[in-house]
């Protein structure tokens, strides 16, 4: 299983390697931080030094979140569209090891990115002087967390849908924005259909999955990056939901793929 | 002894029933065994259902009915007992990134038998590919695509090879090629089922035939008796008209 699996990555790591398409998404979001970053470079005082070191950490670290959970997205279609599945199971390596190998590598990639970005941010604050927090630690980690959940939420729903409309139906109906609606409904004077309205939408609420359980209750951490015991045990909950979620969508791809791998 | 594939009463139907919808009979009622050691050759016109059989012996498709098995194990995708089998489809659907070398290497590991670099180099010179080992899949032509599955055959010794129109758009020069090694394989022991239009690459090579029509198998015979008196060709024709109203 474990060859398999490294088998597996490693022709998938090739495939992101050697695609132009990846290589110029990942130039224009590196161009589109790199845009507004420039001006942070005139900060002179350490605390405008520390803020721009802020909102750098989170601006990469955003923006390395909606990469990686279209990895493994990617390598799905990439491998539906040539159909070279139907000859990966026609051999006799574990075919759990191929649908692991696409989560495997979107999350090594994801951790590869953010834990650059983490160096990256500890070498910005030794040549500014500015004291390294370890909520910049937690930041990246909280965003790998993340960026794993919505990868399993979006590789597995593109087995069943088109890969543009998963990332069309994952943008418009998600925890986010399901809790917007159920917010504007409460502004409504309840009638009949408003209160069928409210119940579908916490019913919704309450199936999709979390994409930041624990938001709200870390946010004011991210503001001073000074962590409290508190907020590392919460994204030790995250990191297992994640854990749990990725194992549900490992399932789910495995036991669909396998029904039909020639599709 | 344990035959090489058996299908049982195989029917395979596609798209659902319901209001004034009849589902497509792909395959109906297959009942055919392939001995260990045959070389059988599925043949029959487009949407005769040979494709579909081989995907229901390789566990890429669930029949509606009836059982497909293969030394006497129903195959599921990436289970031990795909061990000692090749596919080669009509469309080779290797990953199109990787070059002939890593392609060749990664399916041999897969296939669990990793090759060593003695080996490709006798594979490549074989089958002519030496100048190829690293030009990536998307920039080969089809008949070099066809090679790697070759190349497999070549590095697996396997069991079991089956084979989907393996031959169709090649050219002379690669349609000998492929000839000369499946027809080694097979004397070496190999038992082979391939589906071909190619009538007389299969008059060449089969030792068996069986003709589909519309998902029925209309004839299983020895390709000594069956071309006797007439050509492939032609008992293809006489079976086919026969069948048809």
């Amino acid at each position: 299983m474990m060859d398999a699996l490294r088998l597996h990555i490693a022709a998938n790591v090739t495939c992101l390697r050697r695609n132009r398409l990846l290589h110029a998404f990942v130039v224009l979001i590196a161009v589109g931080v790199a845009t507004a970053v420039v001006p942070a470079l005139a900060f002179r005082d350490t605390s405008n030094r520390f803020e721009a070191m802020r909102v750098l950490a989170r601006m990469l670290h955003g923006a390395t979140s909606l990469i990686t959970p279209g990895v493994g997205l990617f390598l799905l279609w990439v491998h539906r569209r040539s159909r070279s599945i139907s000859m990966v199971a026609t051999t006799a390596a574990p075919f759990g090891a191929w649908v692991a190998a696409l989560f495997a590598t979107g999350a090594l990639v994801g951790a590869a990115a953010h834990a650059l970005i983490a160096v990256l941010l500890l070498a910005l604050s030794q040549a500014w002087g500015v004291t390294y927090q370890y909520g910049f630690v937690y930041l990246a980690l909280d965003s790998f967390t993340e960026s794993m959940i919505a990868m399993g939420i979006i590789t597995t729903l593109s087995v069943f849908v088109h890969p543009v409309l998963t990332v069309v139906l994952v943008t418009l109906v998600n925890d986010t924005t399901v809790l917007a609606v159920r917010q504007g409904l409460e502004l409504l004077t309840p009638g009949p259909f408003v209160r069928a309205v409210r119940g579908l939408s916490a019913a919704a609420y309450f199936v999709l999955p979390a994409s930041d359980p624990y938001g709200e209750r870390t946010a004011a951490m991210l503001r001073t990056m000074r962590v409290a015991t508190s907020d590392w045990y919460y994204l030790g909950w995250a990191g297992a939901y994640a854990l749990l979620v990725l194992a549900v969508a490992q399932v789910t791809t495995l036991v669909w793929v396998r029904r039909r791998p020639t599709q | 002894m344990t035959p090489a594939m058996q299908f049982r009463n195989v029917t395979v139907e596609f798209g659902r029933r319901g209001f004034g919808r009849r589902p497509f009979r792909a395959l109906d009622g297959l009942t055919l065994t392939v001995a260990a050691g045959d070389f059988l050759a599925l043949i029959g016109p487009n949407g005769s259902g040979k494709t579909t059989a081989i995907h229901c012996a390789l566990g890429l498709r669930q029949p509606t009915a009836g059982t497909a098995d293969v030394f006497g194990h129903r195959l599921r995708p990436g289970t031990p007992a795909c061990r000692g089998l090749v596919y080669v489809p009509e469309e080779p659907h290797y990953h199109d990134y990787l070059t002939v070398e890593e392609v060749t290497r990664y399916y041999a590991a897969l296939h669990g038998r990793p090759a060593t670099s003695d080996m490709l180099d006798d594979v490549f010179a074989r089958l002519h590919l030496t100048s190829a080992r690293h030009t990536r899949l998307s920039a080969c032509s089809k008949g070099m695509k066809q090679k790697v599955g070759l190349a497999q055959c070549l590095l697996q010794r396997p069991r079991l090879l089956v084979l989907d129109e393996p031959m169709r758009g090649l050219d002379p020069v690669a349609v000998r090629e492929f000839r000369d090694v499946l027809a080694a394989l097979h004397s070496d022991g190999v038992t082979v089922l391939m589906s071909s239009h190619v009538l007389p690459e299969v008059e060449q090579l089969a030792t068996r035939v069986a003709i589909l029509d519309s998902g029925r198998l209309l004839l299983v015979d020895d390709l000594e008796s069956l071309i006797a008196t007439r050509s492939l060709e032609d008992a293809l024709m006489a079976t086919l008209a026969q069948a048809r109203p």
